[in-house]
């Protein structure tokens, strides 16, 4: 038997697989799992009702899961397994890019004094312009972009260092 | 005729394909980035006209003129954003001796100009919001609050898309929000000119489409609600519009009429109106060009918009009467946008590794889509249209909802899940939501684990079980992973063992 932890959002499922039974959070179910093309196409049978499914690894233990409107993320660690692939959790005081795009203004120095929630950068992406805002009050440590630069995603824009 | 279409994405292949069959042949112009794009495949020629950056080719007068006459294009179609609202673009392609598909420059030049559009609907018997038609100088008086009733709207004079405005709710507010105006509305525009104009609260936004034939003929194609909207971005759209009584539908109709008339409007263009609380109408701005919501109007009344604008320009007449012109049913649109609802609706881009759209009686998708397409942060975030027709609104509401059901894009976060969101919501329902909705809007509960998200958990361990079954991860003797009898082996105990 294996035991599987699939993370969605803030849900957690424990999935229990053996040769002869499923079971999510120690519900026993009747699942079978049918390939339907090489392309990610499946079908969850579950007694008479079926859900098509389309799932795609996206990256280590992480898939993308569609199904009608839905689509999520679900991140899978077998037993207790390390879960790799997982987002670094945010340095203190550090401000990066929520999405990729164009700086097209930096509102501060190195060396001024923020408060939270104060607007430090202007980006612009996809025709929109976005305030991003100090994480934390305290003082700027550096500044890693230029008006004009493009960014991706997750970049680290300005440190801030509590005081 | 020979037509070039200076934009890209799903209008490019909306105009494409009018041309396609009106027997025109196209010219399709693309940025490095769009090389395999859509659009640069579907027409007859394509000539690249610069790097990525729209600033540097689909902004970029010069080259899309060059490519113009390097293929020896006869017109040029704009579409919507891009250079379709510029007058020097306007001119020089006149000058060039092209024919602009769109208004006349002088139009578009006076519609560009929010006050000097004001004026020109005040001229023209419209109900205009009252405020002074001169922009906000560049140091704020302090004595600026005479006269102005807070909240106050600050919009860019050379405004449009929803860009270069803010709200101040009081005087304290009016000096900052003014100046995030300007810089948005110099980022935008060139032009960081803002005037101030008195905040419609609970207003429906409600525009009428208008087609002309540049001599003084006008058909009025009816009306547009878009009050669902998202950072003043409309999110869907639907024609007729709900709840209008009939002298309130032709009191609007006769004033976009009116001010159509008095431009000698010519090709399509969209006259815009807030409807407040008290059923007033207060004129806003006209669009002098095709919209993207311009499929609702095409489904409810038979014609196909581009078309027409495509033969005008080609020099034929207007081919129906304003008599002619009738209604039928419902249609509404939702925008599937690039966007991630785990972070904001923020802008998101990837590969779209996985594609169906929807299908059967009533559905249109217009969309550059294509598996293998990636979604760049150049450009704006509209990946597709769903539009649904209907005999009334309550067929036409589920019926959208059943498509953006069946519509799957993988490989990029959409907003589809909150398009149904949306339209299954009762304010939505009631067609009384006005333009703040979205603006509180209340997300469903999902209950915690519903059934659906917990079978995708089951799905996804056992698809992640099966992996490591295959890789041999556990142990079992998988080696000979080509063997097609390993593989229907192991669908055969998918089957029958799980």
């Amino acid at each position: 038997m294996a035991l599987y932890r699939v993370y969605i959002g803030n849900n957690e499922y424990k999935v229990e697989i053996s040769d002869h039974h499923v079971a999510v959070n120690g519900e026993q179910e009747q699942g079978h799992l049918i390939p339907l093309n090489e392309l990610g196409l499946y079908l969850l049978r579950m007694g008479s009702q079926a859900r098509e499914l389309q799932m795609h690894l996206q990256g280590p233990s992480t898939y993308e899961v569609l199904s009608g409107v839905r689509r999520v993320i679900a991140r899978v660690m077998k037993d207790r397994g390390q879960l790799r692939g997982l987002v670094e959790p945010q340095q203190v005081g550090s401000l990066n890019a929520p999405m990729p795009g164009m700086v097209v203004n930096v509102l501060v120095n190195p060396g001024n004094l923020v408060d939270e929630g104060q607007v430090v950068i202007v980006l612009e992406s996809m025709k929109m312009q976005m305030e991003l805002r100090a994480p934390v009050s305290g003082r700027v440590s550096a500044i890693h972009v230029r008006p004009r630069d493009q960014v991706e995603k997750g970049k680290l824009l300005v440190k801030i260092e509590k005081e | 005729m020979k037509v070039l279409v200076a934009n890209r994405g799903e209008i490019a292949v909306r105009i494409l394909r009018a041309c396609r069959e009106l027997g025109f042949a196209s010219v399709a112009v693309y940025s490095d980035a769009d090389e395999e794009a859509l659009h640069t495949r579907y027409a007859d020629e394509a000539v690249c006209i610069g790097p990525a950056a729209a600033s540097e080719s689909y902004l970029n007068m010069q080259a899309v003129l060059k490519a113009a006459k390097n293929s020896g294009a006869e017109a040029i179609h704009p579409g919507y954003g891009f250079l379709s609202e510029n007058t020097a673009f306007a001119q020089a392609v006149e000058e060039a001796g092209l024919v602009f598909i769109g208004p006349r420059p002088e139009t578009i030049a006076l519609t560009g100009d929010k006050l000097a559009a004001r004026k020109a609907a005040r001229e023209a018997g419209l109900p205009v919001l009252p405020g002074p038609d001169v922009p906000i100088s560049e140091e704020i008086p302090v004595d600026i609050s005479n006269g102005i009733t807070f909240p106050v709207l600050i919009k860019a004079v050379a405004g449009g898309g929803g860009r270069g405005i803010r709200l101040a709710r009081d005087r304290e507010e009016l000096d900052r929000m003014v100046q995030a105006a300007r810089q948005e509305a110099q980022a935008a525009f060139g032009d960081d000119t803002v005037y101030l104009e008195p905040l419609v609260q609970q207003a429906r936004h409600i525009e009428v489409q208008i087609l002309g034939d540049g001599e003084g003929n006008i058909l009025c194609l009816g009306e547009r609600e878009c009050s669902i909207q998202r950072r003043r971005q409309k999110l869907i759209e639907e024609s007729p519009a709900p709840g209008l009584t009939e002298s309130a539908r032709q009191y609007l109709y006769d004033s976009a009429y009116r001010l159509a008339s008095c431009l000698q409007y010519r090709s399509l263009g969209t006259v815009e109106f807030l409807l407040d609380v008290n059923g007033q109408f207060h004129f806003i701005e006209v669009n002098p060009r095709i919209q993207v919501e311009h499929p609702v109007t095409e489904m409810v009344t038979g014609l196909d918009l581009v078309s027409q604008q495509l033969q005008l320009a080609a020099g034929l007449p207007l081919r129906y009467a304003q008599e002619e012109i009738t209604a039928r049913g419902w249609a509404i649109e939702g925008r599937v946008l690039a966007e991630d609802p785990d972070a904001g609706f923020l802008p998101a881009t990837g590969t779209v590794n996985y594609l169906k759209e929807p299908g059967g009686p009533g559905v249109r998708v217009d969309s550059a889509l294509y598996l293998g397409m990636q979604v760049l942060a150049d450009y704006d975030s509209l990946l597709a249209k769903v539009i649904c027709w209907g005999e009334d609104r309550n067929s036409a509401t589920q019926r959208l909802r059943r498509a953006l059901d069946e519509f799957q894009i993988g490989g990029i976060p959409t907003d589809l899940e909150f398009l149904s969101q949306v339209v299954d919501s009762q304010n939505f329902i009631s067609g009384r939501a006005d333009t703040t909705y979205l603006d509180h809007f209340q997300f469903p509960s999902r209950e915690g684990k519903e059934p659906l998200e917990r079978e995708m958990a089951l799905a996804t361990a056992m698809l992640a079980h099966q992996a490591s079954l295959k890789t041999g991860q556990n142990g079992q003797n998988c080696s000979n992973q080509s063997s097609p009898w390993l593989t229907s082996a192991w669908r055969e105990q998918m089957k029958g063992n799980l």
